[in-house]
């Protein structure tokens, strides 16, 4: 891309939709991500129903698109009488909560091995990479159903053994890139000057990895998400009655046979908010760092 | 090349080592797994006898010893729930599950490399714009939601696919698709960024002034080179496909080592369990291994770099 020197020459002119404008993914994805955390924050306010409240005298009335489908439950309700788009609405604040901390605890393993070994290199970097090497060969999603399964399912034991196996990524990317600026001339200022190592990776290398570590954190949180709705689905992520989008498909799958929408509606949603974040995801690595497209 | 092998030969090795260590902790993950396997109505008496039959009462490092020792001989731990040997189920229905995971990876490759590789050659154009969609949704879509709807359109909807079972393969069509279309879009972007790469070469440049037809520059000068990142992403894919198949096998009910692992953790068979990681794991460090080989013999400057290092 070009620098943008015409701006000088004719201000008024060169009005120009910044970079991340025009990518209609990021922005595409970020409108889609409000939605959906606006939905999260508000579902207090925005719930027709209590979430929990079940209705046995109301069950499985199908959406307002359907013939006998009534404006008293918009997105109709399931099994046993909960109002759909009270739970839908709940259901957001349990995939962004697991999505985000999920990334946290992850970011923060990642971060400290890939840091380390990128950048003390040698011996140190051929065990850290052994490490995330062996944790790529085990099988996720088994692992993490048996831990569930062990310790009992709960929400902190979902994020915990998520946030315990979904840091690899976060270590080959941090890795990598503190390997490549670890000898930059900055780095070597600051030795010259007496830094500390601490303070080195602190102030001169950590600054440097944001992007990275929030790029990675996006593709990890849209990771956490659909993991935690598999494991529910699977029966072993969060206990019912909480109302997450992969429990609401477990229960809605007896009924695919004459009412689909149970579980078009949650995938849906689920679908959409993965997709939303992948596209933030991709486009800020477009924004911050046009080379590394592909 | 013998020494390369030999080199990588013996971190798999130690990886596996490792790998069966994290697949034998896994029950003590949660504290005695005696008390686990008495349940909430069994007394101390009875999670001491289970301790004594299953030798928890001894040293973890010689029950690791015992285990993989027993494993070397074929002998995976005896089934809780089947009362039978592991390996007497497990073999069968891991057999199932890499059918299954071969015809899905094929699946993947099949839409992942053409589409990859137009994306590159027309890049920026509508070919290039719709491969990008394709991905993008793959990756987005849960598997076991988009095993789901493939169920509501093709078996009730459209009637034309059974639902669940593996007995033809007729069963195989919906589940390869929700699998291989789970591993394609890792796969479709680097085809696309290794095929770009490679189209500017210099090599691709004097191909092309020589005047090789563009066709064989295109599929035999550029893709040759632009595969071998490919080729390591496909065995991590096809490693994560067989872990996909917990879920996929379960909404399809098919009779393999996914579904196994999913119903023996539900019915808390440890030793099953314990067999199954073993063997998903273990089939993982395979692949990678057979990657790095054939990336190799593909690609000579890894053998140096490896050598160097």
């Amino acid at each position: 891309m070009p620098a943008h020197s015409d701006a000088a020459s004719a201000p008024a002119a060169a009005w120009r939709m910044p970079r991340w404008a025009r990518h209609s993914g990021l922005v595409a994805g970020g409108i889609i991500l409000a939605i959906i955390f606006l939905m999260g924050l508000l579902a207090p306010v925005l719930a027709p129903y209590n979430p929990y409240d079940q209705n046995l005298l109301a069950r499985i009335v199908p959406p307002i698109w359907h013939e006998t489908g009534t404006w008293a439950h918009p997105l109709g309700t399931d099994h046993l009488g909960r109002d759909y788009l009270s739970r839908l609405l709940y259901g957001a604040r349990v995939s962004v909560f697991i999505g985000v901390t999920v990334a946290f605890v992850s970011g923060i393993i990642g971060t400290v091995l890939g840091v380390t070994a990128g950048y003390f290199g040698g011996k140190t970097d051929t065990v850290i990479s052994f490490i995330i090497t062996a944790r790529l060969a085990l099988p996720v999603i088994l692992v993490a159903l048996a831990v569930v399964a062990l310790f009992g399912s709960s929400l902190s034991v979902v994020v915990g053994v998520l946030g315990l196996l979904l840091w690899d990524r976060f270590a080959l990317v941090m890795r990598a890139t503190t390997q490549q600026i670890r000898d930059a001339d900055f780095v070597m200022a600051a030795k010259v000057q007496g830094a500390s190592t601490w303070q080195i990776i602190m102030q001169e290398i950590m600054p440097n990895l944001a992007t990275n570590i929030t790029v990675v954190a996006t593709l990890e949180i849209a990771q956490a998400i659909v993991l935690e709705a598999a494991l529910s689905f699977l029966g072993l992520g969060v206990p019912p009655p909480l109302p997450s989008w992969g429990l609401m498909l477990a229960e809605g799958k007896s009924f695919i046979l004459f009412d689909p929408w149970l579980i078009t509606i949650p995938g849906m949603l689920l679908f959409g908010l993965v997709l939303a974040i992948n596209l933030v995801g991709d486009g800020l690595r477009d924004v911050t760092a046009p080379d590394s497209r592909n | 090349m013998l020494r390369f092998v030999l080199r990588r030969s013996g971190s798999a090795l130690i990886l596996m080592v490792v790998v069966s260590f994290v697949a034998f902790m896994l029950i003590f993950a949660a504290g005695d797994p005696a008390v686990k396997l008495a349940g909430e109505a069994g007394s101390a008496a009875d999670a001491a006898r289970i301790r004594a039959f299953y030798g928890f009462d001894q040293p973890i490092y010689l029950q690791f010893l015992h285990w993989i020792g027993a494993a070397l001989h074929g002998n995976l731990g005896h089934s809780l729930y089947f009362d039978q040997p592991v390996s007497a189920i497990l073999f069968d229905r891991l057999g199932t599950t890499l059918l299954l995971g071969l015809v899905s990876f094929i699946f993947a490759l099949a839409i992942s490399l053409p589409l990859g590789i137009a994306a590159a050659r027309w890049q920026n154009t509508w070919i290039d714009r719709t491969a990008l969609i394709v991905a993008v949704i793959g990756q987005a879509m849960p598997t076991f939601w988009f095993a789901l709807l493939l169920v509501v359109m093709f078996s009730v909807i459209w009637p034309i696919l059974p639902t669940s079972g593996s007995e033809t393969w007729r069963h195989f069509i919906m589940p390869s698709v929700v699998l291989g279309y789970f591993a394609a879009p890792a796969i479709m972007r680097l085809t696309r960024s290794g095929m770009i790469l490679a189209l500017e070469t210099d090599y691709v440049r004097t191909a092309r002034a020589l005047g090789i037809a563009p066709r064989k520059v295109l599929l035999k000068y550029a893709l040759r080179n632009a595969v071998i990142p490919v080729v390591s992403v496909s065995a991590a894919q096809f490693g994560y496909m067989l872990a996909g198949s917990v879920v996929v096998e379960s909404v399809f009910a098919i009779n393999g080592a996914g579904r196994l692992a999913w119903e023996s953790i539900l019915r808390s068979d440890l030793p099953t369990v314990q067999a199954l990681v073993l063997c998903f794991s273990l089939i993982y460090v395979i692949l990678t291994f057979v990657a790095d080989v054939l990336n190799a013999w593909l690609d000579p400057r890894m053998r140096l770099a490896d050598a160097r290092a």
